[in-house]
């Protein structure tokens, strides 16, 4: 294993110098689009397809301390809810992070310590994604079940407080993170330093293209957060991602924003739209709605309409 | 004290290989986590969150929940994610910079650990927000007779879902670390890559204990059955990889291979003394779980 360890002075990438012929850098750059797209749609489909799907899963078990039989009953679209967003979402994830921190290291522009770093967060990214949907579906069934009896008692009102804190704040919190993180991981994947100019330049029909998507996906997020109770959150992560890009490019690019260039890094782009778009429809929908005196501020569009 | 521990540090550094470090930090990290949550549990202390409920209420209310399982949600989630992360990169780190580890099965690896893990942290979370929910639903039915629905779902999600899902994610981190070892070992076999002594004392004991504790957690989760097929079919594959190469050291010279091996070897013999002890049950998880006995 000695030998091994002196072997390390690529950084221990895995990638180098393999997988055949490289695709050319703009190709590239389209690609590692296309799977943010395919992020994007296995989010909406899960969301979108699980309200088709009907009817109920029985599971028959006993319980053991006593012997007594019973029967746990889930709704099928909550089943294709967690298979599309707790395993669909982190596989399509993981295809979006490993395509952007790839073309990267194909060019030498990432070392193997924010490589690394990166695999880490997207693992936190993945547990917060899978972990928060499936807590908002389950929680979510259970409150409806605790609301009904959350006059009878101090108990059942206190065990209703609780159900519905898990249900509305924390998974929904967790799943906007969750997906937020994984697009921090992929812009802070690209090089801050200059990009190999040919070999990473696109077209500006990519370019807006990303930036579109970015503008659609904002205001789309924002109201699914919105009706999570957690619009905030998606308002302060993307401005928080947003504005701490561009503190890292003004510094590192010699306290001048040249290293911003939209036709090399479409994901800043991307960024730059989508928190416009959250912010304008934050804006719009308060407006609209109101404001609540207390956090989430936000009213839900279920309650309005 | 610090130069104690540079001492001891040098010492493992000096004296072990790189997978018995890297698998001497799982089993570290694991230690830790559980130690991070007995203060908590001794001392019993409650977070309390004051917030606005809105859907029809409009009112303030306060949701109260136990610091320890919130510690534990923290340590054995993210906070282990990130270690077992750290364990697989730096085994691929490890075998790429020797030439030995394709970059597809790289890819497959990172992916099946970012499953295991989001696997693993469903049932985590699942298992430990029921119980609590659980507990307050069951006293509720308890003393009015009202909500035995709610009683059910609870005690399916924790015991049988939360529990399975753990296990699940435990035992598929465990198969990423075995396939992370090059398909070629015949490497592994040579007589200098074996481990020795001592490395086999610093794997064989934390797998022992390990085995017994996850035997023990299996029990009370009702997922020892399901947890002993899944162990005992990855440990077949081992063995049957290992016996189809002719490469008889390879178990004992990897220590997640040994460690598979030895904990399976464990959870039977408990499982059977257990059995054989208090009887089992006509109906699944069969055994008694250590919360039902007197």
């Amino acid at each position: 294993m000695d030998s091994i360890k002196s072997a390390r002075s690529d950084g221990g990438n895995p990638y180098k110098g393999v997988g055949g012929a490289e695709l050319a850098g703009p190709q590239r750059v389209v690609s590692r689009l296309v799977t943010l797209l395919a992020f994007i749609i296995v989010l909406g489909a899960g969301y979108l397809l699980s309200k088709y799907i009907e009817g109920t899963i029985r599971f028959p078990f006993t319980i053991a301390e006593t012997g007594v039989g019973a029967v746990f009953k889930i709704r099928a679209s909550d089943v294709f809810e967690i298979v599309t967003w707790s395993f669909g979402l982190v596989v399509a994830g993981y295809l979006l992070v490993a395509v952007n921190i790839e073309t990267w290291e194909r060019h030498a522009l990432l070392p193997s310590r924010k490589r690394n770093l990166l695999s880490h967060a997207f693992v936190v990214a993945a547990l917060l994604i899978a972990g928060g949907n499936v807590v908002h579906v389950f929680f979510n069934q259970f409150n409806g079940m605790v609301d009904d009896l959350a006059g009878e008692s101090i108990g059942a009102w206190n065990l209703f407080v609780l159900v519905y804190f898990i249900d509305e704040h924390i998974s929904h919190a967790m799943i906007h993170i969750g997906i937020l993180l994984v697009l921090a991981i992929v812009i802070a994947s690209e090089p801050v330093a200059e990009l190999p100019g040919e070999a990473t330049r696109v077209k500006a029909t990519v370019t807006m293209a990303a930036m579109l998507l970015g503008f659609v996906m904002g205001a789309l997020q924002l109201f699914a957060a919105v009706e999570g109770q957690a619009g905030l959150v998606v308002l302060v992560g993307s401005w928080a991602m947003l504005v701490t890009s561009l503190a890292v490019h003004y510094k590192r690019g010699g306290r001048s924003f040249d290293t911003l260039r939209p036709f090399e890094r479409p994901y800043i782009g991307f960024l730059f739209c989508f928190v416009v778009a959250a912010t304008i429809a934050a804006l719009l929908w308060s407006l609209i709605a109101g404001l609540w005196p207390a956090y989430p501020f936000f009213a839900q569009p279920e309650e309005v309409f | 004290m610090k130069r104690q521990l540079e001492g001891a540090r040098g010492f493992v550094v000096a004296n072990t290989r790189p997978s018995t470090r890297i698998f001497l930090v799982y089993m570290s990290s694991l230690l830790a986590a559980y130690i991070a949550v007995l203060p908590f549990k001794a001392m019993g202390t409650q977070a309390q969150v004051e917030y606005y409920i809105l859907d029809g209420n409009y009112l303030f209310g306060t949701a109260s929940f136990p610091m320890s399982t919130i510690v534990e949600i923290a340590a054995f989630g993210p906070a282990m994610a990130v270690v077992m992360s750290w364990c697989l990169q730096r085994t691929i780190a490890d075998w790429s910079a020797a030439g030995l580890m394709p970059a597809r099965k790289a890819r497959a690896l990172e992916l099946l650990l970012a499953v295991s893990i989001a696997t693993f942290n469903a049932g985590l979370l699942l298992n430990r927000l029921f119980n609590v929910v659980g507990a307050q639903a069951k006293a509720f039915y308890d003393a009015t007779g009202h909500g035995y629905n709610n009683y059910v779902f609870a005690y399916f999600l924790d015991e049988i879902v939360g529990h399975h899902l753990i296990g699940a994610g435990l035992v598929s981190y465990f198969a990423v670390m075995a396939l992370a070892i090059p398909r070629d070992s015949t490497l592994l076999a040579r007589p200098d890559h074996a481990l020795n002594k001592g490395e086999k004392l610093l794997v064989l004991v934390p797998s022992a204990v390990h085995g017994v504790i996850f035997s023990v957690e299996n029990l009370e989760g009702q997922s020892m059955a399901f947890s002993l097929v899944s162990m005992g079919a990855i440990a077949c594959v081992v063995i049957l990889m290992t016996m189809a190469r002719r490469n008889k050291l390879a178990i004992s010279n990897r220590p997640f291979l040994l460690f598979i091996v030895v904990q399976l070897v464990v959870m039977l013999a408990f499982s059977a003394a257990w059995g054989a002890a208090l009887g089992v049950k006509p109906y699944a998880p069969f055994f008694y779980q250590p919360s039902e006995l007197p």
